[in-house]
């Protein structure tokens, strides 16, 4: 493992230096000894699976939690950082995943919030927005300073918690994985607000699992994997594979095998479909096909998905599943007509939490026969499968009768697809299937999504990763402002075309765009 | 101290139990706070105490008779509970159960006993059911909560109940001062199953009812239905389950069997509807307790049942022996209420005290 060396080097100690850190969460070691060194200017992007402990380690650089072990120093001083107050303090600040702002309040009052300007000590509304000007040109971070928070866009957002951080005297930036709430050409914005930040000598520190952008924006790299450092590297020295590999400990294939079958008769038809956040929708699903939905969250994708479920009141159109009008039909006819649901929040209606694995694994097949005759429940039938799942698809668990509560978001998930993809049902509406879960997790997921397509089965995959969408998708469609404004074979398909379909740019031009 | 990790089903129980045995523990020690401060020696009041629970063969049967609505009440309680309810009705429905079972048993005296007795039982607990049913449809249809509808039905149950009893229903052949229906036939009162004791039949409901509720969560689609809509509604609507007929079904059968915990007073104790008899005591409100207190699990319910009956069978006595007045009863009660509510940091507590890896 090389030693970071991105910047000439000078005898400066680094700008942070966070040596041995031990952090446990009860019986869990979330961090054991953990280096971090960050120089001074540079661009640090920290990587790794969800629980590899990237959150918990820059937490504790930002005074939200307290180490069990280990000493900071931030240019060469050793320092204790107790509270979020005293890491700003020290010049750190964090810009987090969910924004903490004041919705009914406007930029120039989000900013300064905390450190308000007055004059003869009322609130200097004049000088708030001459901050927010200030700070914008400088750093090209662009906001209207009058606009309430609640109209902004999700990046109009993120500029404001930087910009605050900024206004708050933040030398050291800390961003949790920032681009998962944008689209591809906001997140070439952000970072050009990052490269604009490094000219000023800021130094930014960049929690990311999306290897692509670590290597474009990162000067270096610290790998985590279960509370250890696997690796330190300079990523002018370093390759995508070879990051992957320190992140889960072997190669990680994001292209798959997917071998070429004609896609046979529809299993799912929507025509005009029309409900609550969704205009008009008209595709299908073919058999031995999947076809993906694209978009920046928010655009109608969830309300299809609970629409084609029945959770939701269509207001027009229709839903066909394998061939059967099912729009008026109810949760429970829909299932029995051929139809499987693996649902974007998995905790709200994927699972019950405080349910048992084995009753978890038993929803929707509660009243199917061997499982359960004439009302009753055979506890054998039902063991016998739950075991079976558990072992085909890998759940770790203590045992069927464990908690599903107890299992690591990744665990849960495994749940959700065991019960969903057992049952060989011809159409499978598919979610965020990986959202928030691990590599090895996310790769077993998508292998099995796939393995029921080449078995027949006709898959909808709504996704906010681009590249899961475009890895997977036979066909790919994406969805603005409720419509599908645009639909790709997935060969024609690279994360530029969708991103200006998902920012609401149609590619009139171009034959490949068929509205549908 | 452990050298082999305990399954965790066995440390569950262990903690559970262990925290029963706490809360009951702080409870009395409030108790006789209250009791050293009323100017009495708590240890007298105690000893008197367990002695009018426990003491005499008389006083055991006192107690498990006692526990007989209690226990019915909780296990009430906890059907509602599974489905994620609180059905604060119990009183009600066990009001509205008993009256209509005593109705039904002398409209229907000419019956043969062995037709009598089940319908009776049968027209309490659907009637018991069928008064839990507009707080569960209310909530269902127009989201009016539960919670207060339930309550608020229990003062009309009660006050309708007492004006069927004082005018229309009332038995004025005895010329008795107490408003009361006209006694239930012979034939199908529970009959007396320990010498000199008024311990009575009924008592077998209280082993049955929460044996076969657990075998109903357990073992039948519809218990299933009914306990994923009351862990996690959203779930069970996406799993094709239709959550508000699982709250009707669950509200109908929670009442259905406070209707049978009032019945079985009637067929077992009191012989007739007589006025206030069933909400005096508050048994419904002392099987809520005992059904929270077992985490709503059935079968823990006679074990908490049985402790909140011997408490208050024993405070009676204490009040006759000692003069310290049987309310210390209810604020022992009281102080198993309040340690309820901080239930869930003991049980941290106890469970990293029992088992700190």
């Amino acid at each position: 493992m090389s030693s970071v060396t991105g910047q000439e080097s000078s005898n400066a100690p680094p700008v942070v230096e966070m040596r041995g850190i031990v952090k446990r969460f009860n019986q869990t070691v979330a961090l054991n000894g953990v280096d971090l060194t960050v120089k001074r200017g540079e661009v640090h992007a920290i990587v790794g699976e969800n629980g590899a402990g990237k959150s918990t380690l820059m937490h504790i650089l930002a005074g939200l939690i307290h180490p069990d072990r280990g000493q900071i120093a931030l240019n060469g001083q050793p320092v204790t950082i107790s509270s979020v107050e005293s890491a700003y303090a020290h010049g750190i600040a964090m810009v987090h995943q969910h924004f903490m702002l004041l919705s009914s309040l406007s930029v120039a009052e989000n900013l300064t919030l905390g450190k308000e300007p007055t004059r003869r000590g009322l609130f200097d509304r004049i000088a708030a927005a001459q901050a927010v000007i200030n700070l914008g040109q400088r750093y090209n971070l662009v906001v209207n300073h009058a606009a309430k928070v609640a109209d902004l866009s999700v990046g109009d957002l993120q500029r404001l918690e930087i910009l605050r951080a900024l206004y708050r005297g933040a030398e050291i930036l800390i961003l949790d994985e920032p681009t998962g709430v944008l689209t591809p050409q906001e997140a070439q914005g952000l970072f050009r607000v990052i490269r604009e930040l490094k000219r000023d000598g800021k130094t930014t520190i960049f929690i990311s699992h999306k290897l692509e952008e670590v290597l474009e924006i990162s000067d270096s790299i610290t790998v985590l994997r279960d509370g250890h450092v696997t690796g330190t590297l300079v990523t002018s020295q370093t390759t995508a594979p070879e990051i992957a590999r320190m992140m889960v400990g072997r190669e990680v294939f994001l292209k798959f095998d997917k071998p070429q079958i004609t896609p046979g008769k529809p299993v799912l038809e929507c025509v005009e479909l029309c409900g609550p956040g969704v205009q008009q929708a008209t595709f299908q699903v073919r058999a031995n096909e999947i076809v993906g939905i694209a978009g920046v969250a928010g655009n109608g994708q969830s309300e299809l998905a609970d629409l084609i479920a029945g959770l939701l009141p269509s207001t027009a159109g229709t839903v066909k599943i394998c061939g059967q009008d099912v729009t008026q039909a109810s949760v429970s006819a829909r299932r029995i007509t051929g139809f499987a649901n693996v649902p974007e929040d998995r905790y709200k209606h994927g699972l019950a939490a405080q349910g048992s694995v084995s009753d978890n694994l038993l929803m929707g097949v509660h009243d199917k026969p061997p499982l359960s005759r004439h009302g009753l429940l055979d506890l054998k039938a039902i063991a016998n499968r739950a075991v079976e799942l558990i072992k085909s698809f890998s759940i770790k668990t203590e045992k069927p009768a464990s908690r599903a509560s107890t299992l690591s978001g990744g665990n849960a998930q495994r749940i959700v697809i065991a019960r969903e993809l057992a049952d060989n049902k011809p159409f499978i509406l598919v979610a965020q299937p990986t959202r928030g879960i691990d590599i090895a997790a996310s790769e077993f997921v998508r292998e099995e999504i796939l393995k029921r397509r080449n078995d027949g089965a006709g898959v909808l995959l709504i996704s906010a990763d681009l590249s899961e969408v475009i890895s997977l998708s036979d066909r790919i469609l994406v969805m603005y402002d409720g419509r599908i404004i645009g639909e790709l074979p997935a060969a024609e398909a690279d994360e530029t075309r969708l991103g200006l379909l998902m920012a609401g740019i149609r590619e009139e031009t171009t034959n490949a765009s068929k509205t549908a | 101290m452990l050298q082999k990790p305990l399954n965790p089903g066995l440390r569950t129980f262990i903690t559970q139990t262990l925290v029963l045995l706490i809360l009951a523990a702080f409870a009395l020690l409030i108790g006789a706070i209250a009791v050293a401060i009323a100017g009495k020696s708590p240890v007298t009041a105690f000893q008197e105490l367990l002695q009018g629970a426990l003491g005499t063969r008389t006083n055991i049967a006192a107690s498990i008779t006692r526990s007989i609505p209690i226990i019915i009440n909780g296990v009430a309680a906890t059907i509602a509970f599974k489905a994620g309810l609180f059905n604060l009705g119990l009183e009600g429905q066990m009001v509205i159960g008993a009256l209509t079972g005593a109705v039904f048993a002398n409209a229907f005296k000419d019956l043969p006993p062995f037709l009598l007795l089940p319908l009776t039982i049968l027209a309490a607990a659907t009637a018991g059911g069928a008064w839990a049913l507009p707080p569960a449809w209310w909530q269902v249809r127009f989201k009016v909560p539960l919670l207060v509808t339930t309550l608020l039905l229990n003062y009309i149950a009660n006050y309708f109940a007492s004006y069927l009893v004082n005018f229309p229903l009332r038995d004025l052949s005895g010329g008795a001062a107490v408003p009361q229906t006209v006694m239930i036939p012979e034939a199908i009162r529970f009959g007396i199953i320990l010498e000199g004791t008024r311990l009575h039949a009924g008592v077998f409901a209280i082993i049955l009812l929460p044996i076969l509720v657990t075998w109903f969560f357990s073992r039948t689609s519809l218990g299933y239905r009914i306990r994923m809509s009351g862990l996690n509604p959203d779930f069970a609507q996406y799993g094709g389950i239709h959550t508000s007929r699982m709250v009707l079904i669950a509200m109908f059968g929670s009442g259905a069997v406070a209707g049978i915990a009032g019945v079985i007073q009637v067929l077992g104790v009191d012989f007739r509807y007589i006025d206030g008899t069933l909400v005096t005591p508050a048994f419904a409100w002392s099987g809520f307790i005992a059904a929270i207190l077992a985490s709503s699990n059935p079968l823990l319910i006679i074990g908490t049942g049985l402790f909140l009956a011997a408490l208050k069978v024993g405070a009676a006595g204490m009040q006759r022996n000692t003069q310290i007045p049987l309310q210390i009863a209810d604020v022992v009660q009281a102080g198993i209420i309040f340690m309820v509510a901080i239930r869930l940091r003991i049980g941290e507590f106890v469970k990293r005290l029992l088992f700190p890896n």
